[in-house]
């Protein structure tokens, strides 16, 4: 068969397929609640946010918005935008963290509510209080020992044995890490499945900064280099924040690794706010949607797109060679990012500092 | 013959009126045993002597080419005990391997219902713990985890596959020691469909390689003229194909019954006449029909001349339980008589009958010896009716039955490069893992259908090979059999009485039509496509509908015109609109009225044939073209099939004294699917056999201005309005002559 007729039966293919995606739009998303079905209004602001942007980006490159630099990894070139913007700290202390652990005699097998209350009033009141205990010495011993040396993984494991994923004193465990060592991430992408991702946004706090990182994968050639950046980005990375990452974020990218048949897997701990947002807000918001918690926050978004329009912005950008609509993407991640951060303090402080 | 008592009872039953036209025994034949080579698994031994069990010379072959490695395609008739071939060779693996796994697919749901409860039976019997799992649309979210790490023989379906494949990591362990992949009804693949999952059993193997597993091919079918070729083509490696049967055979009589010699007893009477009598002659009966409404009526006639014996319909649609239902009690010989759709043609689990009716040609010599397969109960003589219907091709056969028993049986045929399938699977197949030029060979793809790919940015280049970089996921845009995957749940009082897809629904369901469920009637009130539902009542009427269509055929490109003197022909690209205009309102034959409709037509796009007929032909045929043209367009579509090894409902046609794009008096025969499999090419490359035989088809027929024999066809969406029978048969006669000249 002749090339113009493969191309013909490909375009009818991608008609269908724009097609379904517009149908899409306004259908809620089943599998993640965070995807809103999208409104008439919306869509035509987020149009013309998009006319706006490609005039006034046409003719300019990333590079010429944004400070950045092409960064080359065996499977080709990436570019990774990087801001630094100062920051009050952020408000995690291991002495919160530990007076979570401590007052938790739950933590041990075969303490339930019942028999934490009767210790309690017993006068064991911590778990080293406990340590003279004949029946519980050894199981606490095991946790103290954890805590000194700050093991993540094993009181991880522990609280989520006896925790719902949502419970304050799983957040608690963040104030374990060492905030330089924390990441918050959120990707773009093209769709739910098994599409691209097309841009991975990270915040890392520093001493005086936050330090915003942005790999923008330009075309599609990107994404893999993008990836093995990203593994390279949280090499000593130990705890990931996420917004419904659990699900999404952290599968997504070990479907894409996979995808390329590199066996990489972010081993960092997970810390996901949606389960303690939805705890939190529960009582006064509608949804847990970052767009509606942002608003309980007092975020005012400058420039915004609806998640649902990344793919189609994306495309845009792709077609028109401007980089337009991609700014209006990496904008929406870096908003979303500093949401996250916002998010964090707020519960951490209504959550974990006062609940103890 | 066993059966001479019967038929002579029969010819004196006071409403025979001499329709048997011919009848024919075949002899039965002794079981041949024999033992594999290689053997089986000492458990499986112990299994086989505990019952007493020897194996058919087939059954042994299969199973010892299977022990050895091999692909194997197992092609022998129905009831020859092929699932047992291949289960045990497989058991016997998974007894001496205890990671080895095994995936089942078949064609539809209910049959893997079927092979559940063998297997099982089977790992019992063995002291296997396999885990035998059914995986697919209805598996409960909760339970399917669980199944994924433990289950150790899957069986599933292709639809369920195609949307399986892309999260293959969640299938890890099965993968990496999947040894076996078991296709069975593959004769069922074919067409579209058949496409389709080849490409898909090529995704399969692709992903299965990553995960260093290369399982054994086994597939299964009725009796094909080309198992190793469909087979090769199928999977994409070599067969070996089994084909002798060793299963014993009791002697088969088929009796024909041309019903059309006694005009007073209407057809659906006489078939539940003949039904009653073998019923009453103590013989469990089963009857085919070609339609589910057929079938209804036919169970509920039967029924009515049977008070206290139980006669049900059994059809594609029921839901699941209700047909497990009939199959126990057509099992367990509570029911005597079942009227069936083709549903029951596939490998339903009923045992043999006695007797079997064949209510018509069912459409294609593979399956008059599935269904003529039904009846036999090992050695036992078993017998046969054909009664024809008015078509074409069934009159045809009563007039030559001895054609019907000798006729080979059709080719499966596939076509895995047919483009749009090609390009659609090969997407799912970018979105699994990059696709490298390797990749792209494997799947038969050229280096110009990746750069169209490349061009429209459903894929993009990187190093690593093309990528998918669409926004939807491609399994959700590709449909394996072309047809919308939308059901219709026909509700009753808010209950669903059965399911139907989108297309029949706008055939049988639409708002005023008359349905049939176990022979009660139902009205629908409202056709809710957006929602998936029509709503009926249960309403006695003693009318029926029949949905009124109107066919509009388009040439979007012509792909290759031949000339014979002034007759042009072409085989092109065409668009097919259909829509449901209206309906009939019927009572015993007499159209009471006709209601119109307003339903969104169903398009799509397939290939087709052209012919445009000379001017001096046109002009000879005068006032009577438009007649001409339709009664020729419909003897070239009934004859379609027999020259294109297909289905009668694989093809549709158009005739008009001037078609738009080829400004001419024309007929179209085009296929009945989207997308076209190649049947309208092997109509271009017979056009002389095909036009000969319809000219034949119309100048033998003995009838004066048409019959459903020969130029009236009962699908026709026009009431066979304007019909020339004379003109036809010269028009055809032309025709012919100008093939001829070349």
């Amino acid at each position: 068969m002749a090339g113009l007729e493969w191309e013909e039966l490909a375009n009818k293919v991608r008609e269908e397929m724009a097609r379904r995606y517009q149908e899409g739009l306004y259908r809620p998303q089943g599998l993640f609640s965070v995807w809103p079905p999208l409104t008439t209004a919306a869509y035509d602001e987020a149009r013309h946010l998009k006319k706006i942007l490609l005039r006034e980006c046409a003719g300019r490159s990333l590079l010429d918005l944004y400070s950045g630099r092409v960064q080359a990894t065996p499977y080709g070139q990436v570019l990774v935008l990087q801001e630094r913007r100062p920051s009050p700290k952020l408000p995690l202390d291991r002495e919160t963290g530990e007076a979570w652990i401590l007052r938790t005699l739950r933590l041990l097998r075969g303490i339930g509510e019942i028999t934490e209350t009767r210790l309690k009033l017993s006068g064991y009141v911590t778990l080293r209080d406990l340590l003279s205990h004949p029946r519980w010495a050894w199981q606490v011993e095991r946790i103290l020992h954890a805590v000194e040396r700050g093991d993540l993984p094993t009181l991880s494991n522990l609280v989520s044995r006896w925790f719902p994923v949502s419970h304050p004193i799983a957040l608690a465990l963040l104030g374990f890490v060492d905030p330089e060592k924390i990441a918050f991430l959120d990707i773009e992408t093209l769709g739910l499945y098994t599409e691209a991702i097309i841009l991975i946004g990270l915040v890392k706090p520093e001493k005086e900064n936050f330090c915003v990182t942005h790999l923008v994968v330009r075309e599609i050639a990107e994404e893999l280099p993008a990836l093995v950046a990203l593994a390279e980005e949280l090499r000593d990375v130990q705890a990931l924040v996420t917004y419904n990452g659990r699900a999404f974020d952290v599968n997504f990218i070990h479907g894409r690794f996979r995808y390329y048949g590199l066996q990489h897997e972010l081993r960092q701990l997970n810390f996901d706010l949606l389960p303690f947002a939805r705890r939190y807000f529960r009582e006064f918001l509608p949804d847990c949607r970052l767009e509606t918690v942002e608003k309980a926050l007092s975020v005012e978004r400058t420039i915004n797109i609806p998640s649902a329009l990344v793919p189609e912005f994306y495309m845009d950008y792709l077609r028109e060679k401007n980089i337009g609509p991609l700014v209006a993407i990496i904008e929406h991640n870096r908003q979303d990012l500093l949401s996250l951060v916002l998010l964090l303090k707020k519960l951490w402080e209504e959550l974990v500092v006062h609940g103890l | 013959m066993a059966f001479e008592e019967l038929l002579s009872e029969l010819k004196e039953q006071e409403w025979y009126g001499s329709q048997i036209v011919a009848t024919f025994t075949l002899p039965g034949k002794p079981a041949s045993y024999s033992e594999p080579k290689t053997p089986l698994h000492p458990a499986v031994q112990r299994f086989l002597e505990g019952r007493g069990l020897k194996l058919y010379t087939h059954q042994a072959r299969a199973a010892e080419l299977i022990l050895s490695g091999e692909n194997v395609f197992i092609a022998t008739p129905t009831a020859s005990g092929k699932t047992l071939a291949f289960n045990l060779p497989i058991i016997s693996k998974l007894l001496e391997e205890p990671e080895a796994t095994a995936l089942y697919l078949y064609p539809l749901k209910a049959l893997t219902q079927d092979q559940l409860v063998k297997l099982r039976e089977l790992e019992a019997a063995v002291g296997l713990n396999v885990r035998p799992e059914i995986y697919d649309g209805d598996t409960p979210a909760q339970v399917r985890p669980k199944i994924r790490s433990e289950a150790r023989i899957l069986l599933t379906n292709p639809y369920a596959l195609h949307q399986y494949l892309p999260w293959h990591h969640k299938w890890a362990r099965f993968l990496r020691n999947l040894k076996f992949v078991v296709i069975d009804e593959a004769h069922h693949y074919r067409g579209v469909f058949g496409s389709h999952v080849a490409l898909l059993l090529r995704r399969l193997r692709r992903i299965l390689s990553r995960y260093g597993a290369k399982p054994q091919f086994i597939l299964a079918s009725a009796t094909i003229a080309n198992p190793e070729e469909h087979g090769e083509r199928l999977i994409g490696e070599p067969v070996l194909v089994v084909k002798e049967n060793g299963a014993p055979r009791g002697e088969k009589t088929f009796v024909f019954w041309n019903p059309f010699l006694d005009l007073e007893m209407s057809w659906t009477n006489q078939v539940a006449s003949l039904m009653a009598f073998l019923i009453g002659a103590g013989l469990q009966t089963l009857c085919f029909a070609t339609s589910r409404r057929l079938a209804e009526v036919l169970a509920a006639y039967a029924q009515a001349k049977l008070p206290g014996r139980r006669v049900m319909a059994y059809r594609a649609g029921y839901l699941p339980e209700e047909r497990r239902e009939i199959e126990r009690g057509i099992r367990e010989g509570e029911i005597q008589g079942v009227v069936a759709t083709t549903a029951l043609e596939l490998g339903v689990d009923i045992g043999g009958l006695d007797a079997v009716i064949l209510g018509g040609y069912p459409g294609s010599i593979i399956s008059v010896w599935q269904q003529a397969g039904r009846a036999g109960r090992g050695p036992k003589p078993s017998i046969v009716f054909v009664v024809g219907q008015g078509d074409p091709l069934d009159q045809y056969f009563l007039r030559h039955p001895e054609e019907l028993l000798t006729r080979p049986q059709e080719h499966a045929i596939i076509n895995p490069k047919n483009e749009p399938i090609l390009l659609r699977q090969l997407l799912c197949a970018a979105a699994e893992f990059p696709l490298t030029p390797g990749d792209l060979a494997f799947f038969g793809a050229e280096d110009k259908l990746a750069a169209a790919l490349l061009k429209s940015g459903l894929v993009a280049q990187t190093p690593v090979g093309l990528v998918y970089s669409g926004t939807v996921a491609p399994v959700e845009l590709v449909s394996l059999n072309n047809l919308s995957e939308k059901t219709i749940r026909i509700e009753v009082e808010g209950k669903i009485l059965e399911t139907m897809d989108y297309e029949r629904a706008l055939r049988e369901a639409y708002p005023g039509a008359v349905l049939l469920h176990q022979g009660e009637t139902y009205l629908v009130r409202e056709l809710d496509l957006e929602g998936g539902v029509a709503h009926c009542v249960r309403e006695d009427v003693d009318y029926y509908t029949e949905p009124l269509v109107r066919e509009d055929v388009r040439i979007l490109k012509t792909l290759e015109e031949r000339r014979f003197g002034d007759l042009r022909v072409g085989l092109a690209e065409v668009r097919v609109v259909e829509e449901v205009w209206g309906y009939r309102v019927r009572r015993a034959g007499v159209t009471l009225g006709v209601e119109r409709l307003f339903l969104p037509p169903l398009e799509f796009e397939t290939e087709g044939v052209w012919m445009v007929v000379p001017e001096e032909v046109a002009g000879e045929l005068g006032p009577s073209l438009a007649g001409a043209l339709h009664g020729a367009e419909h003897a070239l579509v009934a004859m379609a099939p027999l020259h294109a090894m297909a289905d009668r409902w694989d093809f549709g046609g158009v005739s008009t004294a001037f078609h738009p794009d080829l400004a001419a008096p024309s007929i179209i025969v085009h296929e009945a699917f989207p997308n076209g499999v190649g049947l309208a090419r092997k109509l271009f490359a017979l056009l002389r056999e095909w036009a000969e035989a319809s000219a034949k088809l119309v100048e033998t027929c003995p009838c004066q201005d048409g019959c459903p024999s020969c130029v009236l066809s009962p699908r026709c969406g026009n009431e066979n309005e304007p019909m020339d029978k004379p003109g036809a048969a010269l028009l055809l006669t032309r025709l012919c002559d100008f093939l001829h000249k070349g």
